[in-house]
């Protein structure tokens, strides 16, 4: 014949499981789960349930980006974020799921093959320059005459080698901008070496760095 | 030239939540970001908890962060940021399965052979699950995937997540009672299908073993 204190235990399994697994063990239901091999079985299947779960808990996975991309776009739509704000994510590029390590090489290899061929231009132009003052009178057929050039090719020719002066403040004043914003970017990657986004920021200010480098290349304005 | 004069760019990593949350209400995109960076794992783990599906898990991140975002001018602090933002996400997800999958089931459903009060009373003698190796992560997930949407829901903040039945309690409207009740019928379905899931795997296991042995020896070689 059962114990009656056993019979009780057994209906009082959820309650006592609860706190069994909470850590509150009484001695009384230790008791029971000894002399009780189907509350043994049963308590010991818990305690399975919960470890798997647990692991189950500790894997979150992320979310892909597109998901706070879309947010981030439907916030906007409806005013929620204020239009004025910068998007605050890097906007999708591509190649955008090519890991970090990947991206810094190719940035500085950008930024220096930039700086390479404006250091290349720059030196031709002043080449240029030099020789056509040095052999002026004897290589005259050299020099086109600005009658012979259509003239949408020299207003193009002096659009390039005048640039607008509003441009020029403009894309030194970007530079400027960026070059602040590289120098923040390194502060917080020095301070927070695993910080994802500071380096990805600083990815992104060395793109628009190489990116204006290039046009001001282009436009023929110089660094200062 | 737009994205060349940019701001100088905000860092949401250093706002608090507290200051992401002020900031936010004000309709600072970097506040909105941190927000969202350090709540998406977890929601977007309940969520795939709940449906098991990423496409369907991100859609429902989205839904429930864009709820939240319409809403945080609303938020005065009562409970626990976190709190109120799982509410949120759970009622998405259980609103997304009821329309799924009709009859729901109530998160007050009492009609479980479970629920005569005499404690346990299935598979007494079966060996134990961690024995007979059937509670591994996919088993597990896939037997969640079964749960009644209540059972589910409760099973999965509790014991994956990890949050105190005071808590479930606040998040899905029901006392603390009914949490643990919903919770161990949730277990207890669990088991029964795991131990269902064993039996098959042994069963299929002998006939296999059995059509093994009827095999015709090859008289030719």
């Amino acid at each position: 014949m059962p114990k009656p204190f056993a019979v009780t235990m057994c209906r009082d399994f959820e309650a006592e499981s609860e706190n069994w697994l909470a850590g509150r063990r009484s001695p009384n239901f230790a008791e029971h789960l000894a002399s009780c091999a189907r509350c043994r079985h049963l308590m010991a299947d818990w305690m399975s349930l919960r470890i798997a779960a647990r692991e189950l808990g500790l894997d979150q996975p992320e979310p892909s980006a597109s998901v706070w991309q879309m947010l981030d776009a439907q916030l906007r739509k409806e005013g929620i974020i204020s239009s004025q704000s910068p998007p605050v994510f890097p906007p999708q590029r591509w190649g955008g799921t090519l890991p970090q390590f990947v991206w810094r090489p190719i940035f500085t290899a950008a930024y220096a093959a930039v700086l390479l061929v404006a250091g290349v231009l720059i030196s031709s132009e002043i080449r240029h320059s030099s020789h056509l003052f040095s052999s002026q009178g004897t290589q005259v057929a050299t020099v086109i005459e600005d009658s012979q050039v259509p003239s949408g090719e020299t207003e193009a020719f002096q659009s390039w080698s005048e640039p607008d002066p509003e441009i020029t403040a403009s894309l030194r004043q970007n530079l400027n901008v960026i070059d602040n914003d590289i120098s923040l970017c390194k502060k917080s990657v020095r301070d927070e070496p695993q910080n994802e986004l500071a380096r990805d920021y600083l990815n992104d200010a060395y793109q628009q760095k190489a990116e204006l480098l290039a046009t001001m290349v282009e436009r023929g304005v110089s660094l200062q | 030239m737009a994205r060349l004069t940019r701001e100088e760019p905000k860092k949401p990593a250093e706002l608090t939540e507290a200051d992401a949350l002020r900031l936010a209400q004000q309709g600072d995109a970097a506040a909105f970001e941190r927000i969202y960076e350090l709540h998406r794992r977890r929601v977007y783990s309940l969520c795939l908890r709940m449906v098991s599906n990423t496409t369907e898990a991100e859609d429902l991140t989205q839904e429930a962060f864009l709820q939240l975002f319409r809403k945080i001018g609303t938020f005065r602090g009562e409970s626990a940021f976190s709190t109120w933002l799982h509410r949120l996400a759970v009622n998405v997800v259980l609103m997304r399965l009821r329309k799924k999958t009709l009859p729901a089931t109530s998160l007050d459903e009492t009609a479980d052979a479970d629920d005569s009060g005499e404690g346990p009373r299935r598979d007494f003698g079966a060996a134990d699950l961690r024995l007979t190796g059937a509670v591994d992560r996919m088993n597990l997930q896939r037997a969640i995937e079964t749960l009644p949407q209540g059972y589910r829901a409760v099973f999965v903040l509790h014991d994956v997540q990890g949050y105190e039945h005071n808590e479930i309690a606040d998040i899905m409207g029901c006392s603390v009672g009914n949490s643990k009740s919903q919770l161990h019928k949730a277990r207890m379905r669990l088991r029964e299908l795991l131990h269902e899931r064993e039996r098959d795997r042994a069963r299929e296991k002998r006939r296999a073993e059995a059509d093994a042995d009827e095999e015709p020896i090859d008289t030719d070689a």
